[in-house]
């Protein structure tokens, strides 16, 4: 029979079991609540395996929609070292395939790890070819690679980007975040082996491509221009050479170009002096050039007239212990006499009577000693001291360009205010920013910045330019068809301990039709050998250039 | 021949329980065997159509041993115990081997485990000598028979090698014996020797390297989670990764992704987990705790001691397999390679149990017959 004692003993087994489950109930707890968040990260990191899908790089065209880079397929091959068998002959085979040493492959397929890159971003075609060899252990994946189809055309303009597609330089650097777009995300299970399970690939996030540039540069004029400087550069054998082409009416920059250059196709190759875009990150001593910006100031002021006279000291002028030349000793000369024959104890007295404090508003005001807020990166700021620490000095020199530094592209955008009737434009190397459906994403507007002269101003300094050229020092720059306004500069090279002897910067700016211009023009001829002013050296080339950027675009113009 | 008084008394409880823990097992198969959109077969038929069958086997074997007044049942409880002794026997001659270990007969279509019956046949045996001994065990002596009832099959069972089922038998034995009556204290002793004696014996000289790695694992899961912590730490973490609701059905990277070892048979809590999160698991841990509870219950109102004791060793045996089978997937006990009742891939154990069941039917419907 079943006793009280027996009830009480089962019972308890029912105490127990409540006892247990309790137990496991709070486990489970501890499990899936308490440390759940954790688990389930945990989980996730051992199934979860994220694709990245890299975005396609924007193009950049020039103004008329030609390509100046671009991306290309190519196969970027990798190895198993393990799966390759026999090692010697295949990597024989490899070495003459992926023309690199049989040393550097042998020494990669030693590699204990399951994954070697042999090659990153070869030839298109070759993966294919170098799989043939172990099927087991080589392999390959499609990559697209950034290619400069022109070359070294506007390399120092375009820059380059790196293997993982990022912006290093130049425009690729600067408009780096419009052209590098967004990657998109596969994501995707494996199983416990590794294995990926294609049906579970899920939220799969299109990668974004780039954003496309349009250039205010011109792939022709800018061919003209750099063969012209190339040709300089090479019969000069300058240290280097600049120039930039800009639209004064606009501050459009239609062609730059430095000397010495590199193929943004093997930007490796190169030093990284040779990368640099001179144009806007080195400032130089302008000489002469100067003098516009010192003329238009004493014109603006109204201090002088152009047929107004001024000694020129016979060539010889002491200042503050110190002897100013002129290469042709005048004695008395007129305003527009002083720029055309280049007369810098001229300038120094047009200086003198403006005085530090104006003379320093103007040049500021003509955006010298500030960015230019050009759209390249590496801008240069240039050296324009403030007048409380000019020094007696300063007066005899600055007038003519000495003891201050300008970047091209201060200068040429100064010359253009002139150029255009008397308003600095922001200068520009971007059009505007389209998407792969040709939309403009994001225009950018001619800017003014600010009226730095008069047009009456302007009118007088280019007439006094178009003397330069036709009377002046600036003979070499003129043409039949055209009035070119422009200044010469020879500007001494400073050095530790003063100005080095038989080191120049020539140098000329000018901009054509004088009357209504198109184009100016800024040639900078660094350390030229031989002959070595602005008017022998740089002049000839922006005659060269300038006839044939104005017959091209007349030759557009009657086609439009 | 069934009379109504009989069906008056049938615990429809108990058998919807079991019936819908069935259901939900074999749903838990077919998730746990799914993987890359099959389902994993053996012999061309699928693991939840196997488990669907073998359901079926067992309901009309738990249908079956309700006809049998289990007392008379217990007339032959004898012979079943021996005819199950010489089965065990067989299996050393006649037995597949798998996984190393040699547990199965083959009956064609299926294998069968008479390991997994013997749990049943060692019960019955028990409540057999055990019933009105009241006085009797109280004295030490009388203990030697049943422990030389479970001592027969354990060293049979251990040399297949299924130490899980092997050891489960002596808390079975040990619950049955308190039942029955003995002494607290001697139980007490007994237990206490086989821990300072029997256990360290047993760990030098029975245990097989995998089976010491396991047990070290359990003493210390940062040991080597690569190996054979394996199992284990997977096992919580498709647990754990389940939260409060669960991933879904079918959804469970972990169960899917074969994380899991042995997902649709050892380890299908960790299924239960992952998938249907804290509100299934704890809902599937109730649901064995009132099929278990019905057990206990049963064994209170049976008519006669050896049917209460028949309705407690089934329930014990029941809720032990329960209780280690989920303790271990939660690392809280070491991993034996016990089922999970009703729920494991198996058809052994589904069977063992269905009858189980069909027996503490059994003793409730005849509880007011003399």
């Amino acid at each position: 029979m079943i006793t009280r004692w027996h009830k009480f003993r089962t019972f308890l087994i029912l105490l127990t079991l409540t006892a247990g489950l309790i137990y496991l109930l709070q486990r489970l707890y501890q499990i899936q609540l308490v440390e759940g968040e954790t688990l389930r990260a945990k989980a996730k990191r051992q199934h979860q395996i994220d694709f990245r899908l890299s975005p396609r790089r924007g193009t950049i065209y020039d103004r008329n929609k030609k390509e100046l880079a671009i991306n290309i397929a190519v196969d970027s091959i990798y190895a198993n070292p393990a799966k390759i068998r026999p090692v010697e002959g295949t990597v024989r085979k490899l070495s003459a395939l992926l023309d690199i040493s049989p040393v550097v492959i042998e020494k990669k397929l030693k590699s204990d790890k399951a994954f070697v890159w042999l090659a990153r971003k070869v030839k298109k075609g070759l993966g294919a070819k170098v799989k043939q060899l172990s099927s087991a252990g080589l392999n390959y994946v499609e990559e697209v690679k950034r290619f400069y189809p022109k070359g070294k055309l506007a390399a120092h303009i375009l820059g380059f980007s790196g293997m993982d597609g990022k912006g290093l330089e130049g425009l690729e650097l600067y408009y780096d975040r419009y052209l590098r777009g967004a990657p998109g995300w596969d994501q995707s299970e494996k199983d416990a082996r590794g294995r990926e399970i294609l049906s579970f690939r899920n939220e799969y996030s299109a990668p974004i491509n780039g954003l496309n540039l349009v250039l205010t540069i011109d792939e022709v004029i800018q061919n003209i221009a750099e063969q012209e400087l190339e040709k300089a550069f090479q019969k000069s054998k300058a240290k280097g050479a600049t120039i930039v082409i800009m639209e004064p009416g606009t501050g459009k920059i239609l062609a730059l170009a430095n000397r010495p250059t590199f193929d943004p196709n093997s930007f490796q190759d190169y030093l990284p002096s040779q990368h640099r875009n001179r144009a806007v990150t080195d400032g130089f001593e302008p000489g002469s050039t100067f003098k516009i910006i010192t003329a238009a100031a004493a014109l603006e002021e109204g201090l002088f007239q152009l047929e107004d006279k001024i000694f020129c000291e016979e060539g010889f002028y002491r200042l503050a212990g110190r002897t100013i030349r002129d290469v042709h000793p005048e004695g008395w000369l007129t305003f527009k006499e002083v720029v055309e024959k280049s007369s810098n104890i001229g300038a120094v007295k047009i200086g003198m009577a403006l005085g530090k404090e104006k003379l320093y508003r103007y040049i500021i005001s003509f955006g010298f000693g500030a960015r230019t807020g050009v759209d390249l990166p590496g801008e240069g700021k240039g050296l324009v001291r403030p007048p409380r620490s000019w020094s007696k000095l300063s007066l005899g020199s600055i007038p003519y360009g000495q003891e201050i530094t300008v970047t091209a592209i201060q200068l040429v955008s100064a010359v253009s205010a002139v150029a255009n009737g008397g308003v600095l434009m922001q200068p520009r190397i971007v059009d505007s920013i389209i998407n792969k459906e040709g939309e403009v994403v994001k225009k950018f507007v001619p800017r003014p910045l600010r009226r730095v002269i008069s047009p009456d101003t302007a009118k007088k300094l280019t007439d006094i330019l178009v003397g330069v050229v036709d009377e002046g020092t600036g003979k070499a720059a003129r043409l039949k068809e055209y009035r070119v306004a422009g200044k010469t500069g020879t500007a001494q090279v400073a050095g530790v301990g003063g100005y080095l002897p038989g080191k120049f910067i020539a140098s000329f700016v000018g901009y054509l039709p004088a009357d209504n211009p198109q184009i100016a023009i800024l040639v900078v001829v660094d350390e030229p050998q031989g002959t070595y002013y602005g008017g022998t050296v740089a002049a000839p080339v922006f005659r060269r250039v300038a006839e044939q950027v104005m017959a091209y675009l007349k030759m557009t113009d009657n086609r439009n | 021949m069934i009379d109504r008084r009989l069906l008056k008394n049938f615990d429809y409880i108990l058998f919807l329980l079991t019936l819908l823990i069935t259901l939900i097992g074999i749903a838990m198969i077919y998730s746990a065997s799914y993987y890359r959109g099959q389902l994993f077969s053996s012999a061309g038929v699928s693991y939840p159509l196997r488990q669907l069958i073998w359901a079926a086997i067992g309901l009309f074997s738990l249908l079956a041993v309700i006809m049998i007044d289990y007392q008379k049942l217990m007339k032959y409880a004898y012979h079943l115990y021996g005819l199950n002794i010489l089965l065990l026997i067989l299996v050393f001659i006649f037995g597949t081997v798998s996984r190393g270990s040699q547990r199965w007969i083959n009956l064609g279509f299926f294998s069968f485990q008479p390991s997994e019956l013997i749990k049943i046949t060692v019960i019955l045996a028990l409540a057999c000598y055990l019933r009105d001994r009241k006085r009797e065990i109280k004295r030490v002596r009388k203990l030697l028979v049943p422990f030389g009832l479970v001592l027969f099959p354990f060293i049979l069972i251990i040399k297949q090698p299924d130490l899980g089922t092997a050891f489960i038998l002596l808390p079975i034995l040990l619950i049955m014996l308190y039942l029955a009556g003995a002494k607290p204290r001697h139980l007490a002793v007994i237990v206490l020797i086989g821990v300072l004696i029997v256990a360290p014996l047993t760990y030098h000289f029975v245990l097989k390297d995998y089976q010491k790695g396991r047990l070290k694992v359990f003493l210390n899961p940062d040991l080597d989670p690569l190996g054979v912590a394996y199992s284990l730490n997977q096992s919580k973490i498709a647990i754990g990764s389940g939260q409060f609701w669960g991933k879904g059905w079918l959804n469970g990277s972990q169960t899917h992704l074969q994380f899991l070892t042995a997902q649709y048979t050892d380890f299908i809590f960790p299924v239960v987990g992952e998938e249907w999160g804290f509100v299934g698991s704890s809902f599937l841990l109730l649901l064995y705790f009132f099929l278990l509870s019905r057990g206990v219950a049963i064994a209170l109102r049976a008519k006669d001691s050896s049917g209460a004791l028949l309705a407690a060793g089934l329930t014990m045996m029941i809720s032990l397999h329960i209780f280690i089978n989920i303790g271990m997937t939660m690392g809280m006990l070491p991993i034996t390679g016990l089922p999970l009742p009703l729920m494991s891939y198996g058809g052994s154990s589904l069977l063992v149990t269905m009858l189980s069941v069909g027996l503490l039917l059994n003793i409730n419907m005849r509880r007011f017959m003399f």
